[in-house]
């Protein structure tokens, strides 16, 4: 998705760390929690290429056994 | 060349696109899927931020004793602020201990959680959740609404997950990733199991990509307040399915919806073939009636910039039109087995060839997308397209091995080969069509011998994905002959188990 929008106008809700409350993480718990979350996205990418090559793989083994 | 013989080849090649047309909906889907792995880079993280609006939990609940107690009670344990989170029960005329079991909840959490009670109910779960709806659009408390149903568990950080794509004001609404979770040893329970990797994990995560998105998810919508207001403040209450035009209707006014795959929610689905028939009828009878009604969208992208683009308009009208082109594809090849017995055989066999890659990839990468689920589901996940359609794409893979199948059959059974091959041939040719009369068949048995064997028995033979053609081709004749509409609600039992 596009970043068409201007980021002053994300509404950022953060929870001062003084105010800890049960079970909302910080910002730093926060960032951590996306960046976690984006990471598990990018993986996804590798599981694609193994699939991928598994694809290949099985139309390989099969031009061998038609040879 | 004569005009006879001109008509005869063109009427062959006719022939020959009606039977590769059959790999179209694969490749669409197999297209879908490279996209996947842009998603970590091409999505909504970059606009997240903490972000706790005034959540009202509108549960609709129509005799869900065995489930509402337990939803309710784990809904207020969610990761989110106590005092910004209200869980609405909205009991449409329940016979069962629903309206005891909310109002003792109501007593115990005064303010967190509201009974509201309908007296003439049955309408249907759009109607159920309009009655809520208008009440709580009548004060100004609620900032975001999460809309789900009596059964579904959702994981302790899944609202916040989901609250977060609201610090951007274009989403107007988000979706999480609906997990089949009564892990039930059943058969159909597995193959939803595996279907909603496929539907909800791998298709929502590329639809983030396309940057449009066909359903929020019934079980999982989280609506700002605007939003909900642009809508009208109320559901659509004519069609049967209403998350889709809820969602469609959404994207039509500008705002974008968003998929938030690592929320989980655990849902109950239909564990015999005869409750997922109603399920899938109405879910299929809706997509019909979402189909006319937006007629205007389709392949217009200038119109439409999101639900207008090619590759959207081909991925819905290929699952909606599968059925047909399944029944063109075999009706095809049995005309050309019949004109040109070596030109049909190659049809099949590109045919077959296109699906067995695109099955392996796309068979592969969903058991990776979520692994816990993909280990329970392996063998659901191969016999997806049935036990006969898988050795069909074992023997384009190894013809070898298939001939060699053969001569033992003809051995054992003392029958001439080259008849056996003839019948095999035929039997292939036709059962792109003919699987979706086997899928019919485990409903037809499912609905008169309720507990019979044979019933999921027949769906690993004709194959899951047949038995949601078979439903689609169902609904197909009812919207035809203008059945009357009607809610079929799905029976809950509790089996959800938080993993």
């Amino acid at each position: 998705m596009s970043n068409q929008i201007p980021d002053e106008t994300i509404e950022d809700e953060t929870i001062p760390d003084g105010e800890r409350i049960e079970g909302i993480p910080t910002r730093t718990e926060f960032d951590a929690e996306v960046a976690a979350d984006v990471r598990t996205e990018r993986r996804l990418l590798a599981y694609e290429l193994i699939a991928l090559a598994l694809v290949v793989a099985l139309l390989v083994v099969r031009q061998l056994w038609l040879l | 060349m004569d005009l006879t013989t001109a008509l005869v080849d063109t009427f062959e090649v006719v022939l020959t696109l009606l039977v590769l047309i059959g790999a179209v909906p694969l490749v669409i889907s197999a297209i879908q899927f490279l996209l996947i792995g842009l998603h970590g880079w091409r999505n909504h993280y970059d606009r997240v931020a903490p972000c706790y609006p005034r959540v009202a939990v509108l549960v609709p609940a129509w005799n869900e004793g065995a489930v509402i107690g337990a939803t309710v009670d784990r809904l207020l344990t969610l990761d989110y602020p106590a005092d910004r989170l209200r869980v609405v029960v909205v009991d449409d005329a329940s016979t069962d201990d629903t309206p005891d079991v909310v109002a003792d909840r109501a007593r115990r959490n005064p303010g967190r959680v509201v009974h509201l009670r309908r007296e003439e109910g049955g309408q249907g779960k759009a109607h159920t959740l309009n009655h809520g709806l208008a009440e709580l659009l009548s004060d100004d408390w609620m900032e975001a609404v999460l809309i789900m149903d009596a059964d579904v568990i959702y994981r302790r950080d899944s609202l916040r997950k989901m609250t977060r794509h609201l610090a951007d004001p274009t989403v107007g609404a988000v979706t999480a990733y609906i997990k089949e979770g009564s892990q039930a040893r059943a058969a159909v329970n597995r193959f939803v199991g595996y279907e909603y990797i496929t539907a909800q994990a791998a298709a929502r995560r590329s639809q983030n990509v396309q940057g449009v998105m066909a359903c929020l998810a019934g079980g999982a919508q989280l609506h700002r307040r605007d939003n909900l207001e642009e809508l009208g403040g109320r559901i659509d209450t004519e069609t049967l399915a209403e998350d889709t035009v809820t969602t469609f209707q959404t994207q039509r006014n500008g705002r974008r919806v968003v998929f938030e795959g690592n929320a989980v929610v655990l849902a109950e689905e239909p564990a015999d073939v005869a409750a997922l028939w109603r399920q899938r009828l109405r879910w299929a009878r809706g997509n019909i009636a979402v189909t006319r009604r937006f007629s205007d969208v389709w392949f217009r992208r200038r119109r439409e910039p999101r639900m207008g683009g090619i590759l959207f308009g081909l991925s819905w009208f290929s699952i909606l039109l599968l059925p047909l082109v399944m029944i063109a594809g075999s009706t095809s090849l049995l005309v050309l087995y019949l004109l040109d017995p070596s030109l049909a055989w190659s049809a099949f066999h590109g045919l077959w060839v296109i699906n067995l890659v695109t099955f392996v990839f796309i068979t592969a990468f969903t058991l990776m997308i979520d692994p816990s689920v993909g280990r329970r589901t392996v063998v659901e996940a191969f016999l997806f397209p049935g036990l006969v359609s898988f050795a069909i794409i074992v023997a384009t893979c190894f013809p070898a091995l298939a001939s060699w199948s053969v001569d033992q059959v003809s051995e054992i059974l003392s029958v001439d080969r080259t008849t056996l091959v003839r019948i095999v041939t035929l039997l292939a040719y036709s059962w792109l069509a003919l699987c979706m009369v086997v899928a019919w068949l485990a409903k037809v048995v499912a609905v008169r011998r309720p507990g019979s064997r044979l019933s999921p028995a027949l769906v690993y033979v004709a194959g899951y994905g047949a038995l949601l053609c078979a439903v689609t081709f169902a609904g197909y004749v009812e919207e035809l002959r203008g059945a009357e509409m009607t809610w079929d609600r799905t029976v809950k039992t509790g089996k959800v188990a938080v993993s």
